[in-house]
């Protein structure tokens, strides 16, 4: 022990050796607070936290550097829920004694480690405030809520459990609020407050029983539980509360799941399942639009692809008849084939001009044209040089056939002989003759006309004008 | 019977973890040995006041 007045050191007399001050009197205050925290101790230590809050705090009033009674206070204050209390505790012991020995840097430093436990404890603070609003706001079932949620996560919290149980016995729980009592008084046993709640709580579950009992005996059907209500009355209040029945279990628990899962099948059925069919009907639809679309487009390709078919077809075939007849393997007789062996007859025998003639003759007009300039230049060149013998020939059959009275032969020698020489008008005008002769009078008259058309100058013309009949 | 009201204004607000300064702050530490010594300090005071006036001397012809 120190002096108050120099700081030294004191012994067993009541006067300082050092400075000579009167200590007596400072050394009973620190002896009775020594004594105060030795009660707030054991009180403690039979968990009557309240109690020793008191004795250590009127400790601490007498002597405020007494170490361990503020020690033991701020672990007081820390079961009790007050976790900021606690902390003021220590930090004042820790600047009044900072030697290594004091058990304040202990606990500020196992609480100052685990931040998440401060932020857990400092939450469960804010929550509690906000309790507290809505019970002066009139929200008592917010606030039990809040109190719940604060005293699972803060469970020494000794002032949630008082307000709990306060609102508990306002909305006249009372039950709930006597079992909220008894777990604050786990925490704190002589708690005044929590003991005066108590009191008043079973009090009035007192009263209640004796109220029902009452009732019961005067055979008031309103005490007794009918199957539905639970009814009692609280001076001129009647109070109505649904009664609890248990859910049966077992075989009809059973046929609910059947039933429900049934209805369940006939839902999915009713309403899920006509839907999607409709959605993949309509998928169906419109594949087979597509391919019904493709297959359209393949059948149209297909016509096609036949009708060109047989476009080429026809074309190979004209062009096979064409290359045939160009080499000759159709079988038909070619023109050129005419004028070789035209060529051929000539230059075996000049004379025989009438077969060379005949065999020019097979060439038409239009193969004629159809031919190259080499195969003209022959073709004219014999005939210009066989022509002239063969009218002379014709000619002179025909006069052989006119004087033996032959006159069908002589008028198809002079128009073989008039074919190969329009020029000559003395052919055209014995042909008339011939037809005259023969009685085919029009015919006569019809070339009568044309020397006088085609050769008016000539004397064949005045002679044909004296030989038309119908004129 | 417990007025709802009156025991609702004895629940103060909880004080949260960063107000611990503030409440060391304005902690009282005043014990009975402050006042002892302040009691002391004034007796002490006293005394030396009156030891002041018996030692003025007298003036001759006062």
């Amino acid at each position: 022990m120190k002096c108050y007045v120099c700081g030294g050191q004191l012994n067993a007399y009541n006067v300082c050796p050092q400075c000579g001050a009167d200590v007596l009197m400072y050394k009973r205050i620190i002896s009775k607070s020594n004594s105060l925290y030795n009660e707030g101790l054991e009180k403690a230590k039979v968990r009557d936290l309240s109690g020793a809050v008191i004795c250590l705090q009127e400790s601490l009033r007498l002597y405020k550097k007494n170490t361990y009674a503020r020690n033991l206070l701020g672990l007081v204050y820390f079961e009790m829920g007050e976790a900021v209390l606690a902390l003021s505790e220590w930090i004042i012991s820790r600047n009044y004694d900072g030697g290594k020995d004091n058990l304040a840097n202990l606990y500020i430093e196992k609480l100052q480690s685990n931040q998440a436990k401060l932020n857990t404890i400092n939450e469960t603070l804010k929550k509690y405030n906000q309790a507290l609003q809505y019970c002066y706001q009139g929200s008592y079932d917010l606030a039990a809520i809040q109190l719940k949620k604060v005293l699972s996560i803060n469970e020494r919290l000794i002032s949630g459990y008082q307000l709990l149980a306060l609102i508990y016995m306002e909305t006249e729980e009372y039950e709930k609020a006597r079992r909220t009592l008894l777990r604050s008084l786990r925490i704190d046993a002589n708690n005044t407050r929590t003991l005066t709640y108590l009191k008043e709580t079973n009090r009035i579950i007192k009263e209640i029983e004796e109220q029902q009992n009452t009732d019961g005996k005067k055979g008031k059907k309103k005490a007794r539980p009918s199957s539905d209500v639970y009814s009692y009355e609280v001076g001129n209040d009647v109070i109505i509360q649904p009664v609890y029945e248990k859910e049966k279990a077992g075989f009809s628990s059973v046929i609910n799941i059947l039933l429900g899962i049934l209805v369940g099948v006939g839902i999915c059925y009713l309403l899920i399942l006509p839907a999607r069919i409709d959605k993949k009907t309509q998928e169906f639809e419109q594949q087979f639009i597509e391919v019904s679309d493709q297959l359209a487009e393949e059948q149209a390709k297909h016509n096609q692809d036949i009708i060109s078919l047989d476009s080429m077809t026809k074309e190979r075939d004209e062009l096979k008849s064409k290359v045939a007849d160009l080499t000759g393997a159709s079988g038909k007789v070619r023109p050129l084939d005419y004028l070789l062996q035209a060529a051929t007859k000539y230059v075996e025998n000049g004379d025989n001009s009438s077969a060379v003639m005949e065999l020019l003759d097979n060439i038409t007009e239009d193969e004629l044209a159809a031919e190259n300039a080499d195969f003209n230049a022959l073709y004219y060149g014999l005939k210009d040089d066989t022509g002239p013998r063969v009218i002379e020939a014709y000619v002179e059959a025909a006069r052989a056939a006119m004087k033996s009275s032959d006159y069908e032969e002589a008028v198809k020698q002079y128009e073989k002989a008039y074919e190969l020489d329009k020029t000559n008008s003395d052919i055209l005008m014995n042909l008339a003759h011939a037809y005259r002769q023969k009685g085919d009078v029009d015919t006569a008259d019809k070339y009568y006309r044309q020397i006088m058309s085609e050769f008016p100058e000539s004397e064949n013309a005045q002679d044909a004008a004296e030989y038309i009949t119908n004129q | 019977m417990i007025n709802f009201d009156e025991e609702l204004r004895k629940f103060p607000q909880s004080m949260e973890i960063n107000e611990v300064e503030e409440s060391v702050r304005n902690h009282d530490l005043t014990d009975v040995t402050d006042l002892l010594t302040q009691m002391l300090e004034q007796n002490k005071a006293l005394q030396n006041q009156q030891v002041v006036v018996q030692t003025i001397p007298v003036q001759p012809g006062q």
